[in-house]
């Protein structure tokens, strides 16, 4: 099968990438949350009313799915398509740091 | 009911959330922590108490709050003061160096708004809709219930307009 277009889906918001991310292993919500925040060093922060837009939206996406309900809590864990988009967008930047890091490079130079 | 409640009328917009948000933080900065809120968001409960810094932030559901969504919020840190008509009312104890946004991004701040918008719609599209087929029949004979009809249709059609600007607003804040 060709590779499907996943052009629709990208690129990812900085908080999908990293909900995905997480959801490497299955989690609910608040541990989401802290794991985004400390893998991100910091960097982001995904609130509870963003979370939960979240859910809704790669839920209908198919590329998450609920894996587990206890105590009121939904875990969710990546589908096999949203691991094939995230694999797709981890392309992409992988480019955008190699020509990033030349154009940086390059200035360097000059100003060397 | 007793001495240490405090009942406060005031009209917001749908697009004043914001405007909420600080009064409730102001009125809690004065000792006074939101209870409840009624009529069409103009009456405000307040419960007399020690002045305290508290986060209020409003979210905005088209159904009533679901047991997922309440415990996410919830641990979050998050106390879920009351709803009404779909608004959500929570608070946290502000600190230092915390999140203490429920959006932390633009995109989920615009779709809020665009909850509220689906929201005038479904209310009104039946009425709007039905009034050319109504017209001169029974109480749509009556000038006076057309000219409220008119006037409530033109509060509305107001309350969209500013809900729109905000959206274009936040659309324009947002990178890319």
């Amino acid at each position: 099968m060709a590779t499907a277009d996943y052009t629709k889906y990208l690129p990812l918001s900085e908080a999908t990438f990293y909900i995905l991310v997480a959801l490497d292993e299955p989690l609910h919500g608040y541990a989401i949350m802290q794991k985004v925040e400390a893998i991100s060093e910091g960097t982001v922060v995904i609130g509870p009313g963003t979370l939960y837009g979240a859910f809704t939206t790669l839920e209908k996406q198919g590329l998450i799915e609920k894996v587990k309900e206890e105590d009121r809590r939904k875990s969710y864990g990546l589908t096999e398509r949203g691991r094939e988009v995230l694999a797709e967008q981890l392309r992409r930047l992988q480019i955008m740091v190699r020509n990033g890091g030349a154009a940086v490079d390059v200035q360097k130079g000059k100003a060397a | 009911m007793s001495g240490n409640t405090v009942i406060k009328f005031k009209w917001f917009w749908d697009d004043a959330d914001h405007a909420i948000e600080s009064w409730l933080q102001d009125m809690a900065r004065q000792g006074l922590h939101l209870k409840r809120v009624s009529c069409l968001r103009t009456v405000f409960v307040f419960e007399r108490g020690a002045p305290a810094d508290v986060t209020y932030r409003v979210d905005f559901l088209l159904m009533r709050a679901d047991p997922h969504y309440l415990q996410l919020f919830k641990d979050a840190g998050w106390e879920h003061v009351d709803q009404l008509l779909g608004w959500q009312y929570w608070r946290a104890p502000t600190r230092a160096g915390r999140a203490t946004e429920i959006f932390t991004d633009i995109p989920s701040m615009i779709k809020k708004y665009q909850r509220v918008l689906w929201l005038f719609l479904a209310a009104w599209l039946p009425t709007v809709l039905l009034t050319p087929f109504n017209y001169g029949k029974g109480v749509y004979s009556s000038p006076t219930f057309l000219w409220s009809l008119a006037g409530l249709i033109g509060l509305t059609l107001y309350a969209v307009v500013r809900l729109l600007l905000r959206i274009r607003k936040l659309r324009a804040q947002a990178p890319s």
